[in-house]
């Protein structure tokens, strides 16, 4: 995968960037911003299961998390990148969605309100991803 | 009289004189007696009512009033709770009853009333066996006579239901704001792919307005349903009534009663919004001959939940053909229900009109399911400390 660095942004052009996010049209949106940005999206996925499958590939940079996917929270897939050293940011619209993280590692993450703004996405995608 | 008959008359008058003073007094102690005799039985019957009316107010069952001397022993216990028996708790100390956290907490409590010399209330947590009870608790130093301070006098009133009203509300609050939150996310992705998918302004509002009614559509009938799921007929109806063509049996709708989950009716909702548009645009709902029959069967499952499947069949309309892109409504139709149902979608786009068959399973996530039922949490994150 060729890879140049976005010099305004420090952003690598052509990251792989994981979605997890259990809503099919707040997924696309997601997606959306990402493509915007000159990353490519694997998934979107709704679930823990279809995001392992594409973690077991090994082609992921980073990840957006959504952390309630409805009967699950995406804590396996966080948990996941940590012990990859892959970064990620998550998405929430909980007023205090890391009472749902059980680990202090995932809680320092950074998160973002939903609905998204996408202002403040560019601003995380750089700072978590920019210097990856 | 001689002096000493004098002095005996004399004194025999001053005898009646303290006879009848005497008799007086005496007359005077009943009169006071009786009056004490009176007074005593008034007290007692004022106690006796007194503590009749402590005795009702503490036979709900949920009040503990103790006494307990300076060591923390139990000298006198009212209906002791949590399984215990007034006789098992006298002469015990709370060491000897609950288990060491829930003792420590009680202890620190009481041994600062009696250090202190002043009151306190407290909300605790009393563990015993499995069993986790939240009470009120009070207590107050018990003195003797002279002003001394010879132990503690307590109680205790359970309000585990109310603190379980509370943590359910607390809960309720933040479902709500997550759903409002995720509604308006989903609108917003709405508007801006609709604002990409559409040559015009008026294509646009179409769209765009269309979609955000088949949402509202979604939330009545799950507000209906007081959020626990939605019957699949309802919403079919509601979500194809405004469209006029439910008159003259052009749209038919056949199945068994099928509960829906909060999230499902809100996929296949939108999904039945696309078909009914498409239909109005290209298909059967486009001349006032052709009619829609939307039917569904549940089917047995793999050793898995079964599956339902939906079939959406248009006649008498003009023919179709599959259209030469993919548009917005076509990937709302068939990625929607795949990617938040796990269900599977095909059209067909046959000669004598669209033919779209739904398949998803009838799993826990997509079928009758209070939202308000908690996500597990790991850890059990959302119990109260």
């Amino acid at each position: 995968m060729m890879q140049s660095k976005d010099i305004a942004s420090g952003i690598r052009k052509g990251m792989r960037v994981l979605v997890v996010e259990d809503s099919f049209m707040t997924a696309r949106g997601i997606a959306h911003l990402l493509q915007e940005l000159g990353a490519e999206v694997l998934g979107p996925v709704p679930s823990v299961v279809k995001a392992m499958e594409l973690l077991d590939l090994g082609k992921c940079d980073a990840a957006v998390l959504d952390i309630n996917l409805g009967n699950e929270t995406v804590e396996p897939v966080a948990k996941r990148l940590e012990e990859s050293g892959l970064p990620y940011f998550f998405v929430s619209g909980y007023a205090s969605p890391k009472s749902m993280l059980s680990d202090a590692r995932y809680r320092r993450r950074r998160l973002l309100p939903k609905p998204v703004e996408p202002i403040m996405f560019r601003e995380a995608f750089s700072a978590e991803f920019g210097s990856a | 009289m001689d002096q000493h008959d004098a002095q005996k008359y004399g004194s025999k008058g001053e005898l009646e004189r303290q006879v009848l003073e005497q008799t007086a007094e005496l007359e005077r102690l009943k009169v006071c007696l009786a009056k004490e005799v009176e007074e005593h039985e008034r007290v007692e019957a004022t106690l006796r009512s007194s503590e009749e009316r402590f005795r009702v107010a503490l036979n709900s069952g949920l009040f503990t009033v103790f006494n307990q001397d300076r060591e923390l022993r139990y000298t006198w216990i009212s209906n002791p709770q949590l399984g215990m028996r007034s006789n098992d708790v006298i002469g015990k100390r709370d060491e000897d009853l609950f288990p060491p956290d829930t003792a420590q907490t009680l202890t620190i409590l009481k041994q600062g009333v009696i250090g202190k010399g002043e009151g306190t209330h407290a909300e605790v947590a009393l563990r015993v066996g499995a069993d986790t009870r939240y009470f009120e608790f009070r207590a107050e130093p018990l003195r003797d006579a002279l002003g001394e301070i010879v132990g503690i006098t307590g109680a205790k009133l359970d309000i585990t239901d109310r603190k379980r009203a509370e943590r359910h509300r607390t809960f309720l609050l933040a479902e709500l704001d997550h759903r409002v939150k995720n509604n308006l996310s989903v609108v917003l992705s709405i508007a801006e792919e609709s604002v990409r998918s559409s040559a015009s302004m008026a294509d646009f509002s179409r769209a765009f307005i269309g979609r955000v009614r088949a949402l509202a559509k979604a939330h009545a009938a799950l507000a209906a349903s007081k959020w626990e799921g939605v019957v699949l007929e309802d919403l079919v109806r509601l979500t194809t009534d405004s469209y006029g063509t439910s008159g003259a049996g052009r749209f038919r709708t056949n199945g068994e009663r099928v509960y829906l989950s909060p999230k499902a009716a809100s996929t296949l909702c939108m999904t039945v919004h696309e078909l009914m548009t498409n239909a109005a645009k290209h298909g059967a709902f486009s001349t006032s001959s052709g009619s829609v029959s939307l039917s569904w069967e549940t089917l047995p499952g793999n050793n898995g939940p079964p599956t339902i499947r939906l079939t959406w069949e248009e006649s008498g309309g003009p023919p179709v053909a599959a259209p030469s892109k993919r548009g917005l409504g076509t990937q709302l139709i068939e990625d929607g229900v795949a990617y938040e149902l796990g269900g599977d979608v095909r059209t067909e786009y046959r000669p004598e009109g669209v033919r779209c068959t739904i398949e998803f399973p009838l799993n826990d996530q997509n079928t009758k399911r209070g939202i308000f039922e908690e996500v597990r949490h790991p850890q059990g994150a959302g119990e109260a400390p």
